[in-house]
């Protein structure tokens, strides 16, 4: 059994884990309160997108530098709190893609400051680590791989749902499954999304195998 | 002496898919011909549309799992079915398949497919037809009105009693009318009598135990008698049976044998069960007809009644056991 | 017996109607569908709910006095802080005593305290009792009410689990994508309850 370019493989696509290969939604299963509901236009989604990335990078990077002073029981309440004040902080900074935007999110805006893949990260990265390096690239990474599985599931319910795209009407769609807006819809859109890319990433992987290892004549016959 | 080279099992017992499946087609060809004579060719192309799409959706789903496609599994015929006859006959056909395709894409093959799905197919379809498009879905065309096979319907549409029930008024619809199937309503569920017909054949035939849709039509009987909606006790009795798709759901769709549990008396406890929240989802629901989601919210409950109805079968049991040991020395 | 009958009536929309996970999937990671025994799930439930009544009664107050009315558009943040630094202390509060006054429990608990408090289904739940503006008993009634619906919801999830090992659920589906599924179609069930007002 030759394992070299399947590790090769492992070893560059470490880099956009969080992306890709481990996305936060869609294969870690981390922050899905957002996947399943505040997906239902994709302006919600890029606003709650934008809010990721800017409590996650900073929060991660805090974790990093102070996690290993803070003792075990405090460490996840300096953590919320200082991800709240960063998410109030940067709160203004939605207003620019619709007017009214984090009256429509509500309570999905303060929750993104206790989201689940926040404190995995951190609790990940302020023990002490092999590469530091990490602790940055996969708090942007986990940031790009949320905004991408927002944006599709958004694109889906928006388009299908009410026939729009980023609020302008998309013509050509002959009918609207209205039920698409709500919350169920999310669920099972994110379940078949979750499906997908675990298929392909066991396809690629196999692939990789396949490629060191090819079956033999006689193998191939029997198949 | 004379070996069987076939694999296991060589003794079948006569009842299998095939036959169960074909039990209940049989008495929804009866269903859709009487959809037939009371609202003409639509019924059949919508009968149609919504069987084609199932089948092929199924094929679709099959093949993409790895496996050959069966011509002998009848099962996507029925779901395809019961999701027409639970419609309008005036509905667009695009909501009949688009429901056929959530029902077999979404509710059955992610969950293994045949025999292994948790909520049932034709259920699950309807409800998210319901959901996105309730203005079609709960508007009936009048009996004997003509509908286009194609093109608008310009037919006036009328609610079913369900409605006037769920606005707390009293049906103006008499009771004989309701029980030939005379009133608006879906295609296959108005004619009482004649699904009374199919549940006794149902029956004679053991296709379905007695102990579900008998224990689910009383519950929900004695629901409606002790708090009624409409008028007096035994009205409010008639008319909840006899309106929307109770009745239709109660024969064919709750007692699909993938979605019941194993033992006769979980089917009674099951039965109840899913009477007691149809009623609720009735009396309480947004929608004039809430059984599909009832029984869908039910069927998430069934490992739990099958689990622990075992367990309390086991403990009978094993009470029964202790009794008769101490007994038996006391005796000696 | 009109105050019950709210009282109830609230506690009960909190399980079913407004269940913080089905309905609003709030609280849903792959850490917490995937616990893998009953008891767990019973005593994450039980510390969860504790957390989430308790912060409500203590939030209460300071909503009530200071952040309402009209000064309320532009405090709100002040509100998230606020309700987010009672969980905080509940939190802290609920650790100390059970280390002080019950190490047996503490033993038993001491892991789950972290991921039960920094729930997404703790915090969601509070804010949504004081956007309705209910009073204390109304916010402790509904408060208590979605952290018991949560763990009814998560125990269901656990049975249905159960129950799809023993079926051929395709290999891409198996594990978290066929436990959102199963949600995902409980959540429809219940969209029949609520009909057509569907809030979006």
């Amino acid at each position: 059994m030759k394992l070299e370019s399947l590790r090769k493989h492992r070893r560059f696509s470490r880099w956009f884990a969080g992306a890709f290969g481990m996305n936060t939604v869609l294969i870690a299963g981390l922050a899905l309160p957002f996947a399943v509901v505040a997906t239902s236009s994709l302006k919600n989604a890029a606003a709650i997108s934008i809010l990721f990335a800017c409590i996650t990078i900073p929060t991660v990077l805090l974790a990093f530098l102070i996690g290993k002073y803070l003792p075990k029981l405090l460490a996840p309440v300096v953590y919320s709190l200082f991800s709240m004040a960063l998410l109030l902080a940067c709160t203004p900074l939605i207003n620019p893609i619709s007017p009214g935007l984090s009256n429509t999110l509500g309570i999905y805006i303060p929750i993104l400051a206790v989201n689940s893949s926040l404190f995995v990260l951190c609790e990940q990265y302020s023990a002490p680590c092999s590469r530091p390096i990490f602790a940055l690239v996969d708090a942007v990474m986990y940031s790009v791989g949320f905004a991408f599985a927002m944006g599709l599931i958004a694109c889906i319910r928006e388009w299908l749902g009410n026939g729009t795209l980023w609020g302008v009407a998309v013509p050509g769609l002959p009918f609207k499954l209205a039920g698409l807006q709500f919350a169920f819809a999310g669920f099972i859109l994110a379940a078949v999304f979750s499906a997908f890319f675990r298929f392909v990433k066991r396809t690629i992987i196999w692939l990789y195998y396949r490629h060191d290892n090819p079956l033999h004549p006689k193998q191939k016959t029997a198949r | 002496m004379q070996l069987n080279k076939r694999p296991a099992p060589h003794i079948r017992y006569q009842e299998s898919n095939r036959t169960l499946m074909s039990d209940i087609l049989i008495l929804l060809f009866v269903l859709t011909v009487l959809a037939f004579l009371f609202y003409g060719r639509r019924a059949l192309m919508v009968c149609a549309v919504s069987v084609v799409t199932a089948v092929l959706s199924d094929a679709v789903c099959i093949l993409l799992r790895g496996k050959r496609p069966s011509l002998r599994d009848l099962s996507p015929v029925v779901t395809g079915m019961l999701i027409a006859l639970a419609m309008p006959a005036a509905v667009p056909y695009y909501i009949v398949a688009a429901a056929a395709v959530f029902a077999i894409a979404i509710a059955k093959h992610p969950f293994g497919g045949l025999g292994n799905n948790l909520f049932n197919p034709a259920a699950a379809g309807f409800a998210f037809a319901a959901i996105c498009w309730p203005d079609q879905v709960f508007m009936y065309p009048q009996p004997f009105d003509h509908i286009p096979v194609f093109g608008q319907v310009t037919s006036i549409l009328s609610r079913n009693p369900a409605f006037v029930l769920q606005h707390g008024g009293i049906p103006s619809n008499g009771i004989t009318e309701m029980l030939l199937g005379n009133y608006p309503g879906p295609m296959g569920a108005t004619n009482i009598l004649v699904i009374l017909t199919c549940l006794g054949y149902l029956l004679f035939r053991r296709t379905v135990r007695w102990q579900l849709p008998l224990s689910f039509l009383g519950t929900c009987a004695v629901f409606a008698w002790v708090f009624p909606r409409a008028g007096s006790n035994i009205q409010s009795v008639c008319y909840e049976m006899m309106s929307g798709i109770l009745l239709f759901g109660a024969v064919f769709v709750l007692s699909d044998p993938a979605t019941s549990p194993k033992r006769d008396s979980s089917y009674a406890a099951y039965g109840v069960f899913a009477g007691i929240i149809t009623m609720i989802f009735r009396y309480f629901g947004g929608f004039e007809e809430s059984m599909p989601f009832a029984i869908l919210f039910s069927n998430a409950f069934v490992p739990v009644i099958d689990r622990y109805n075992e367990a309390l079968h086991r403990w009978i049991r094993r009470k029964s056991l202790e009794t008769r040991k101490l007994k038996k020395t006391q005796e000696v | 017996m009109e105050h019950i009958t709210l009282f109830l009536s609230i506690i009960l929309a909190a399980i079913v109607m407004q269940n913080a996970f089905i309905m609003r999937g709030l609280g849903a990671n792959k850490n917490t569908l995937l616990i893998s025994s009953p008891r767990r799930i019973f005593l994450y439930g039980a510390v969860l709910t504790t957390v989430c009544s308790l912060s409500a009664l203590i939030s209460w107050p300071i909503n009530y006095f200071f952040l309402r009315g009209p000064q309320l558009e532009e405090r709100l943040s002040l509100r998230y802080l606020v309700t987010l630094g009672c969980i905080c202390l509940v939190y802290l509060l609920l650790w100390y005593l059970t280390w002080e006054k019950a190490p047996r429990l503490h033993y038993h608990l001491r892991e789950l305290y972290a991921s039960a408090t920094f729930n997404c289904a703790v915090l969601g739940s509070l804010l949504l009792a004081f956007s309705e503006n209910y009073n204390l008993l109304h916010t402790f009634g509904f408060a208590f009410g979605s952290g018991v619906g949560y763990t009814l919801a998560i125990l269901l999830i656990y049975e249905g689990r159960r129950r799809i090992v023993l079926s051929e659920v395709p290999r891409a589906f198996r594990g978290l994508p066929i436990i959102l599924l199963y949600t995902g179609i409980l959540s429809m069930a219940i969209y029949g309850l609520i009909g057509h007002q569907l809030p979006t």
